[in-house]
Order: C-alpha cells, then structure tokens, then sequence
C-alpha cells in the first residue's frame, strides 16, 4: 500500500510520484538520489536534461510529443540527448512515468540503461511494471468513480486520495 | 508553484547552458506539434515532405533533438510559415497625428479657451 505524493504543482500540471508504505522516499525521489552523483559526463548530462525537461513541463503541461512511449500510458523521458558521441557502454539514462493526460503526470523511477529494450534490463522492468500496476488501479478507480481520464479535477481527486 | 524540496535542490543544479538547450528544444518542438496539429498534416506526411523517416520525426517532437538551421529552414518552408524567429532590433517608427490645441487669452482663467486650431503631434513607437 501506499499513497502519492505531489512533486510541483502548477497552472499547468500537477505530478505526484507513488511513496509506499514503510519507505521513506517517493519513486521520483529514488530516482533523484541513485542519479544526482554520476560522474561520467554523459550521464550528467541525461540526468540534467531530464531536470529540465520536467521543469519544462511546469511551463507547457505534459504534452504528448515529449515523451517516449512504453506502451499505454506509461512513458519514457528523454528520447534522446545531444551529444557528440553516445557511448553505449556507459549507457543512457531514463526516467519512466505515467502521462494520464497533458495536466497529469505520475512520476516513477528509472535508471541507466546499457540495453535496448527495459524488458531486457531487470531493474527498469521493475520499474515499468510497478507503474503498470498503478495505472491498471488508477484506471479502474477512474472508471467506477464514472468518469475519464480527461476529467483533471476527478482525476486530481483521486490520486491525491487513494491507496497504492 | 509547489515544489517537492529535494527535487527544488536538484534543480538547482541544473547548468543554465543545459536548461536553456531544454527549453529551446522543446519550444520548437511545440511549434511544429501545433503547426501539424493546425495544417493537419500527419507525421507521416511530414516525414515524406522533408525527406526523413517517421521515426526521426517523432524524435524531433520529442523536444530532445536540437536542429540545425538548413533543418529549419527546410521545416519552414515545407509547413508554409516559420518555425522560429529571430529578435530584430527594429527602427523605431514616426508618424504625425492630428491634435486639437486650446489657445486662451493670457488674462482668462486657466480652464477656459478662446479658440482651437488644428495641428499636428509628432509620435514614435516601436513595435
């Protein structure tokens, strides 16, 4: 079990990430510790681009172009980053989340990827499929309250009262 | 604005170089969303037009690719109207409009005239 917690809120966009019970940091916190510290350049940058690309979004809302899709609601950020030269074996960061819609995002966790597909990675995979069980829950909760995902202030609503 | 404090502090680590490449990647990607979005023109479609694969134009959407100019250019004249514009100090503009000036008799009281007559203001403006 658990609940969200609110990371910035905005005209534009509200973003939570899921805190579970007995643990002291949210998802996006995890994330945020494990990454703030690498050393290598090209990490660093992933890792500030994905910063910035959020506070973005605090400005223009969590438009659907902007992120990578992972299947249904679950997104990825960044797609890419511009760099003289990617080297794969010290491999790309990634921070995946839940777009439930321009003014809703759930942000989760993430980590480097040396690999293709998260499938192939077990850590992010984990990451993926706890998303993928909120969401499956979000949406059922949505759904018996009758109403979508369009619907901000229902859906705010609920976030901000269930239990993960 | 509500921040969470640890992601404030990692915030403010953030290169302003980098913020700034951000934020730039991301407007004009924005703008070509929208311009597609109001031409109705499929990604697909625009691939085609520029001479890209579909899946290097929803890299670009992704506000994530930073774009030369031959490619915005290109861009602009392939969606018809411009993607980005360039700040330019413009001179300023001068133009002369028509006023009504009150003529008193030195002796009256300050609020009281005895005549008009037309004349011309000079104003300059910048757009």
């Amino acid at each position: 079990m658990g609940k969200f917690a609110l990371i910035t809120e905005t005209d534009a966009i509200s973003m939570y990430s899921p805190c579970y019970d007995g643990e002291q940091m949210h998802e996006f916190a995890k994330f945020l510790v494990s990454n703030r510290n690498h050393s290598h350049p090209q990490l660093k940058k992933f890792f500030y681009t994905i910063l910035a690309k959020i506070r973005k979004m605090e400005e223009c809302g969590a438009r659907e172009n902007l992120f990578r899709p992972e299947g249904g609601k679950i997104k990825a950020m960044p797609l890419y980053v511009e760099l003289p030269r990617i080297n794969r074996k010290v491999g790309k960061l990634r921070l995946y989340c839940i777009r439930i819609s321009e003014r809703l995002l759930i942000l989760g966790n993430g980590g480097v990827t040396t690999v293709n597909k998260y499938e192939d990675d077990p850590f992010l995979l984990s990451c993926v499929d706890n998303l993928r069980t909120i969401e499956k829950q979000l949406r059922q909760e949505v759904k018996k309250a009758g109403t979508n995902y369009d619907d901000f202030d229902a859906v705010k609503q609920i976030i901000e009262t269930v239990n993960i | 604005m509500r921040r969470d404090p640890l992601f404030e502090e990692c915030l403010a680590d953030v290169p302003a170089e980098i913020s700034g490449e951000v934020n730039l990647n991301i407007d004009i990607a924005n703008r070509i969303a929208d311009i597609l979005r109001e031409k109705k023109m499929t990604q697909r479609e625009f691939a085609s037009l520029m001479g890209k694969k579909e899946s290097e134009i929803s890299r670009w959407l992704t506000g994530s690719h930073g774009f030369t100019t031959r490619t915005l250019a290109k861009m602009s004249s392939v969606l018809g109207e411009a993607v980005i514009e360039v700040k330019r100090n413009k001179l300023p503009q001068i133009v002369l409009m028509p006023v009504d000036c009150f003529y008193s008799l030195s002796d009256a009281p300050s609020n009281v005239f005895t005549s008009t007559e037309p004349a011309f203001c000079q104003v300059q403006y910048h757009n």
